[in-house]
């Protein structure tokens, strides 16, 4: 028996099953955080990475997943002593996995005030389309 | 060793805000350093700008404080979400006197450096040391 969801099909539906890989090697129990936004043919990610460097960041898309890779020096100042130490460092990597393939070649990243924005076009190959029914 | 400043507001993992609240306030995640001269506190602030950003000193409070407008994504839902977008605020008690006219703030990619130069009494003077004939 064909189940309910069968006919209700919602692709973003599917965001439920996100694929979420955490690095641990960023120091602490939790890396960066990530937002997942969704339309019909886009979806956007933007994360959270104050005081990373926008030449630092490795954003790479393959089929339906994108891959973010950054890093976070910890502070240098001369001959300082830290009383309090809250900001993690070191370096993560993240993969998101979206329920459409990805047009690779519109995808544009872009970093400001410490958030990174990346937008993720859907690949025209993968748009659903409506097939015209022909009645002889 | 002592720890100079004491924060007064919980940290941003901890803080859940109440339903009833229109304003949301994170602390944000906050490094403290001191150097010979200075205090110099570092903080997690993405999303804010120079402008977005105030910075008092009463008595020995500091006060760290941002707001942001909310960012939503035009045309699309958010499907997935592991952290809000709200204002910043932070308070710390200062022991150390500090050179209030010169206290320095910046925030550059999401992080707020405050500058905090310490009054000469409470510098570190090097004392040259003489051997005694």
């Amino acid at each position: 028996m064909l189940s309910d969801s069968f006919f209700s099909w919602d692709p973003f539906r599917e965001l439920s099953r996100l694929q979420v890989d955490l690095n641990r090697a960023f120091a602490g129990a939790n890396g960066p955080a990530f937002n997942v936004w969704t339309g019909q043919d886009s979806a956007v990610v933007t994360a959270e990475l104050p005081g990373f460097s926008a030449e630092a960041f490795d954003v790479s898309v393959f089929g339906k997943t994108v891959t973010v890779k950054g890093e976070r020096k910890p502070i240098e100042l001369d001959g300082a002593t830290a009383h309090r130490r809250e900001r993690q460092t070191g370096s993560f990597v993240r993969a998101i996995e979206l329920p459409f393939r990805i047009d690779s070649d519109r995808v544009d990243a872009k970093f400001e005030r410490g958030v990174l924005q990346i937008t993720l076009p859907r690949a025209e190959a993968d748009k659903r389309r409506s097939i015209a029914i022909n009645a002889n | 060793m002592q720890t100079t400043m004491q924060p007064t507001t919980q940290r941003r993992d901890d803080q859940v805000a109440p339903q009833s609240e229109p304003e949301v306030f994170f602390a944000p995640r906050t490094d403290v350093y001191e150097t010979a001269d200075s205090i110099v506190l570092v903080a997690d602030v993405p999303g804010a700008a120079d402008s977005d950003i105030n910075v008092t000193f009463e008595g020995d409070v500091l006060t760290v404080e941002a707001r942001l407008a909310k960012r939503d994504v035009e045309g699309l839902t958010l499907a997935h979400r592991e952290y809000d977008v709200g204002n910043y605020r932070r308070t710390f008690t200062v022991h150390t006197p500090i050179d209030r006219d010169a206290i320095t703030a910046r925030a550059t990619d999401g992080v707020l450096r405050v500058t905090l130069p310490k009054a000469k009494e409470a510098r570190v003077q090097k004392i040259q040391v003489r051997a005694g004939k």
